[in-house]
């Protein structure tokens, strides 16, 4: 049996030997205080269901009721949308960029993954057939478009701008799929450089951060409903934390429709991938040989399995309803550690890692995309399609 | 010259094998969250439905 490596010894070595999956992930050890900082800054930004008074969202709620209001309205609650899912990503960036976040929090807060991926599958306890049936089939075609289309503009904006194919094959796969994944999964693929690599998730994240606020804003102004909303999210932001994140900023309903639909859009990678993979073959890495069927294999998102379980026991209406509800509280308390997770993680200093350059193409190109999502649903709305 | 472009190469080379080695990491540990999320997602999901079958809420 060929002896496993781990995973800082492939990180730094680089090694032909297999790769022990369990190595990958850091100890218990060193991952406690990273877990417990956002478990603690999630409570106390306050969590549905858990009673404790001194929560930064009362302490909002107080303000609000002490400030003179604005047209009517209060400031944080009413008029800036603060909920609990906000409130738990603004204090994640705040203290990541203000006070810093110390090393040894670091290795447990890489888990905002785990519990994103957590509170998609938790979501599937709140859909029901019909639900599936009449948000699948729009927001599957929708995100096949979005998908295939958004790699297209970037690649003809790759090729405007003289990219060179393996930073147009990066930024095409962070823009169009999953963002950091996506760019990672392609990296290889295309032989792109070290410097590459960062400066395609520099860029995607910054834009990421970018829709996550002005997004909400802009759909408000064209009174988007929630679910025509989480569909925009889903279709126009890259990365899948940042998406449900920008569709929570919306509204409730809004995040789980992202939540939704950004499942559609995950399960389009390992296809994608390759689209992008071919679509930008040229001289540079013609002699790169990728075999089709791993790819589509190592790419698919198996957690999408778990969703399927968690809504066929729902269809089956296997649980009554105080059991429902108890799981869409905990589904929130999932996505807010997901969320504070990844404000303790986005570093403000990557907009300078992006450079002038990438900020411009990547905007230009990531606004393209989002101009012709808000196209496309706002025809599908007069259409009748969406409501 | 020749000794600049081999060693411009190598480095080459090395960076290459280290995007190569990161992202097979980073795609481990992807699956590995997947996992995890699995068994968290359902195992919370029967945890409570066991809980509303006792009766505890």
């Amino acid at each position: 049996m060929a002896e496993s490596v781990t995973y800082r010894q492939a990180v730094e070595g680089g090694t032909e030997r297999p790769l022990s999956i369990w190595s990958s992930l850091p100890d218990f050890r060193a991952s406690w205080p990273g877990l417990l900082a956002i478990v603690v800054i999630a409570v106390l930004c306050g969590l549905p269901g858990v009673d404790f008074p001194f929560t930064v969202q009362n302490l909002l709620a107080y303000i609000d009721a002490v400030l003179p209001p604005i047209y009517g309205k209060g400031l944080f609650v009413d008029l800036l949308h603060f909920n609990y899912v906000v409130i738990g990503l603004v204090a994640g960036i705040a203290i990541r960029n203000v006070v810093g976040v110390p090393r040894s929090w670091e290795p447990g807060l890489t888990y905002s993954g785990v519990f994103m991926n957590v509170g998609i599958i938790m979501l599937g306890s709140q859909y029901m057939l019909s639900d599936v049936v009449k948000l699948g089939a729009v927001s599957i075609l929708l995100m096949i478009v979005m998908v295939f289309g958004g790699a297209l503009v970037f690649i003809f904006m790759g090729r405007y701008f003289r990219l060179g194919d393996r930073l147009t094959a990066l930024l095409s796969a962070a823009f169009s799929m999953c963002g950091v994944s996506a760019c990672v999964a392609v990296a290889p693929m295309v032989r792109a450089k070290s410097e590459e690599v960062a400066y395609a998730i520099a860029v995607s994240v910054t834009f990421g951060l970018f829709c996550l606020f002005m997004l909400p804003f802009f759909g408000r102004l064209l009174h988007l409903t929630g679910y025509t909303f989480g569909i925009l999210s889903a279709a126009g932001v890259p990365n899948s934390n940042q998406v449900i994140a920008t569709g929570f900023n919306f509204s409730f309903e809004a995040g789980k429709v992202a939540g939704f639909s950004n499942i559609g859009r995950v399960v389009l990678i390992p296809a994608g991938v390759l689209f992008i993979y071919f679509m930008t073959l040229t001289r540079e890495f013609r002699n790169s040989r990728i075999k089709t069927w791993e790819v589509l294999k190592d790419k698919f998102p198996l957690f999408v399995f778990g969703f399927l379980v968690v809504w066929i026991m729902n269809c089956l209406h296997l649980w009554p309803q105080p059991a429902n509800e108890a799981m869409e509280k905990v589904m929130n308390w999932f996505f807010t550690l997901c969320f504070v997770g990844l404000g303790l993680q986005t570093k403000l200093g990557d907009l300078r890692k992006a450079g002038p350059k990438g900020i411009l193409i990547g905007y230009v190109a990531g606004l393209i995309r989002v101009g012709i999502c808000v196209a496309l649903i706002l025809l599908l709305v007069r259409m009748g399609v969406f409501k | 010259m020749d000794g600049d472009r081999s060693k411009t190469e190598r480095a080459e080379a090395e960076d290459l094998e280290k995007v190569a080695a990161e992202s097979a990491a980073k795609q481990l540990r992807h699956r590995l969250d997947e996992y995890i999320a699995i068994v968290l997602g359902v195992g919370a999901v029967l945890l409570l439905w066991l809980f509303q079958a006792m009766g505890l809420y």
